[in-house]
């Protein structure tokens, strides 16, 4: 096992050495590469001609049928529901993967649990959070859970959207773990696993009840079509704000920890 | 005018960034480069009449992935000052090999 092991280290070093010495073919190699693809690039773009029959007036019929008037809406999550679906999928998974591979402390969440690597290592601000980042933190919160609100309600005639309402539901998550550590060993741990799921779940749903209106998966009945979106796009907010907070905290809360300091 | 000009400076200024993203051996340093490029690549989006694109490049692309990486790189246990990632990895290799 010990020889195995150190052969392969000689394997790695003497691999090593070998690339060292061809670092400038592997480089010349690499920009050749990028400069040919580049080149193509230049040349499809420069050679399609512009369209002139998607333009947003053209498609502006379409627009109004969809539900909602923001072109890009309507395009994410009606015409092209099932991509988004998709993309509200990976996030899912990515937040699933995080949270079945590690655990952390909910009285310390910004550090890794296990103890035999921090053995008592403080967080940030020591044993509270600071008087100015605590204030800050109480005004700021409720203003931005507000803007995320807006913002994915704005999603269906302007700018806006479930993605960049629960990115700024994800960011004031984020800064309330930074401000008050401890504060997520209030939170029921169903709780997260819930708000993680429901957007998902509200959006296959509605995808898969649309047979029952008689069209297809994810081909919203005409009539009504706003509603369903706007719904899914809540749900979908607060998946991804919920989701993108268990990504920064990095793993589940730790269930041994939980019982033992119910209060900190 | 000023608009082109401001144009001209997000295309001189974004791929520098980027280059110096991938270039600096200092993690660190690489984050907040990274966030200050979506920053930039966020007004770029404007003006490309992009607004939806902007506001998920601002604050997916610059806010959560830099505190992600931030917060990584604060469990991985190198966001000590002055660390270079290239010494730290040289420095682990040779105590792997004296415990081999």
């Amino acid at each position: 096992m010990n020889g195995g092991l150190t052969g392969m280290k000689k394997r790695k070093q003497s691999m090593k050495g070998k690339f060292k010495r061809k670092d400038w073919q592997f480089a010349t190699l690499t920009s050749l590469l990028i400069a040919t693809l580049v080149t193509f690039l230049c040349w499809a773009i420069l050679k399609e001609p512009p369209g002139e029959d998607l333009t947003a007036e053209a498609l502006a019929p379409l627009f109004v049928q969809s539900g909602v008037t923001s072109p890009v809406t309507a395009i994410l999550l009606n015409f092209r529901g099932y991509d988004t679906l998709l993309e509200v999928m990976v996030l899912f998974l990515a937040g699933l993967g995080i949270w079945s591979q590690a655990t952390v402390d909910p009285t310390n969440p910004l550090v890794f649990s296990s103890p035999a690597t921090h053995p008592t290592k403080p967080n940030f601000h020591g044993p509270g959070p600071e008087l100015i980042l605590a204030t800050l933190v109480r005004i700021l919160i409720p203003l931005m859970v507000l803007v995320a609100g807006y913002l994915t309600w704005a999603g269906g005639f302007q700018a806006g959207g479930a993605f960049q309402g629960g990115a700024l539901l994800g960011g004031a998550g984020i800064l309330l773990i930074l401000a008050e550590p401890q504060r997520i060993s209030t939170i029921p741990p169903a709780l997260i696993r819930f708000g993680i799921v429901l957007g998902p779940a509200i959006f296959l749903l509605v995808g898969v009840s649309c047979f029952g209106y008689g069209g297809n998966f994810l081909q919203y009945p005409q009539p009504g079509a706003g509603s369903w979106l706007l719904l899914i796009e809540f749900g979908a907010a607060i998946s991804i704000g919920i989701t993108l907070t268990t990504l920064f905290v990095g793993g589940r809360p730790d269930p041994k920890r939980l019982k033992g300091t119910d209060q900190p | 005018m000023i608009l082109i000009l401001f144009d001209f400076v997000l295309i001189i200024t974004l791929p520098l960034l980027g280059w110096a993203v991938l270039a600096t051996e200092d993690i660190f340093k690489a984050v907040v480069l990274f966030v200050s490029f979506g920053l930039l690549m966020s007004l770029a989006w404007v003006r490309l009449n992009a607004p939806d694109v902007a506001l998920a490049e601002a604050a997916i692309g610059a806010g959560v992935t830099g505190a992600l990486f931030l917060s990584a790189l604060n469990k991985l246990e190198r966001s000590v000052k002055h660390e270079r990632r290239i010494n730290r990895d040289e420095e682990k290799e040779a105590i792997n090999e004296r415990e081999i």
